[in-house]
């Protein structure tokens, strides 16, 4: 049974307009084809997230190659705890699948290293958000399961946030120096 | 809410927000359920920003009054994380109480499990109150007894439950109206609280007491 709870209020107050929010409500209704989305994207983000911390590591960006190459194992992790599961069948990362445009992919690529990071850091507080109000939607033994996985996404964003924050304080010290 | 900026409009008129530390664009080409919020709080727009308009992307420009009503919110969202500390830190204790209650009736593991999310729950509260995301914590002691029966411990612990989650909804959908220098405490507090509450409704799904 699909047990629908309250949004927070500062959400229902108006933030989230009329028409999301009925598109939220619908949302309820629909949570299992979202969870099917959501790992769907958190496998293309964990494949990128390897892409990146390996470049990463190569350039020599140590203090960066370490948050992004835990985002990508613990991406993997929880991936591979939703497959082959009713939520989550499986997902070969096709290049067609149109997740990778909204996941703005082609950006992340693009990015020099610290935006890159802060971007993917976006990109997972995202999908993290979207199973987090997935975990309202489900039976209890999923509620369970997303609810583990929405903790070590956010345990994860939290390394990654702390180390972004950092090198971007560190760069606008610099950059303040130099002015 | 009802500009929408099209990629010329945001070289014309539209770029007199561009350039302000307080710019808030929503993302239009998400579906409406999927709108997030960005707040570009002193960065100035990246590369992955204007790629995103070169493509086409339909960014919905703040106006003035959509930008009153975003800190109308943060200020609530900044309460609501206060309110959310402060239950959490009066649910923990309870949470704690409940779950030694049940340990000394043997019903294990539930009741370590339980004793353990209330434990995570107070010291994510003064943690929180360190940080200055909560102003004062009630310290004030239950009284002799404990405040509930011990038949309706399994009742307080459901209560419990939801309401954990729902505070950490409500926190996790607050991160991002908050202060940068507050955003990753708050997702490594939720996200030891989210692992928490996963654990116990696990054991409460393994082995019912």
């Amino acid at each position: 049974m699909l047990v629908e709870r309250q949004w927070p209020a500062f959400i229902m107050a108006g933030l989230i307009q009329p028409e999301a929010r009925a598109a939220v409500d619908a949302r309820g209704r629909q949570a299992r084809e979202e969870i099917h989305y959501a790992f769907r994207a958190l496998d293309l983000l964990g494949a990128e997230a390897a892409i990146l911390g390996h470049g990463l590591r190569a350039e020599g960006n140590l203090a960066l190659a370490t948050p992004v190459a835990l985002v990508a194992t613990v991406l993997r992790q929880q991936v591979e705890m939703a497959s082959g599961t009713e939520w989550f069948p499986g997902y070969s990362g096709a290049s067609s699948d149109s997740w990778e445009e909204d996941l703005s992919l082609e950006d992340l690529r693009s990015l020099p290293g610290l935006e890159a990071a802060a971007a993917l850091g976006e990109e997972l507080q995202t999908l993290a958000l979207f199973l987090a109000n997935a975990s309202n939607c489900v039976p209890g033994p999923w509620t369970c399961k997303l609810l583990r996985c929405v903790g070590s996404l956010f345990l994860v964003l939290a390394q990654l946030r702390e180390v972004v924050d950092t090198h971007s304080s560190q760069r606008c010290e610099k950059e303040c120096e130099t002015v | 809410m009802d500009r929408r900026a099209s990629t010329g409009d945001l070289q014309g008129d539209g770029a007199a927000y561009v350039g302000r530390s307080d710019v808030v664009l929503l993302d239009l080409s998400l579906p409406p359920e999927e709108h997030r919020l960005r707040k570009i709080l002193s960065r100035p727009l990246g590369p992955g920003r204007v790629n995103d308009m070169e493509r086409g992307t339909d960014w919905l420009l703040a106006t003035p009054a959509l930008l009153a009503t975003l800190r109308k919110h943060e200020g609530n969202a900044i309460q609501m994380v206060d309110d959310g500390y402060f239950s959490l830190w009066t649910l923990g204790r309870l949470a704690s109480g409940v779950g030694e209650q049940l340990r000394r009736d043997n019903r294990e593991p539930l009741g370590a499990t339980l004793a353990a999310l209330g434990e995570v729950m107070r010291r994510e509260a003064k943690q929180a109150q360190r940080q200055g995301l909560v102003k004062e914590l009630d310290d004030t002691p239950w009284g002799q007894e404990p405040p509930w029966e011990v038949v309706e411990a399994e009742k307080i612990l459901f209560k419990i439950m939801g309401e954990v989650h729902a505070i950490c909804l409500g926190l996790v959908f607050s991160i991002d109206m908050v202060p940068d220098d507050w955003q990753a405490f708050l997702c490594r507090s939720t996200g030891h609280l989210l692992c928490a509450l996963g654990d116990l409704m696990g054991e409460l799904g393994k082995k019912p007491s």
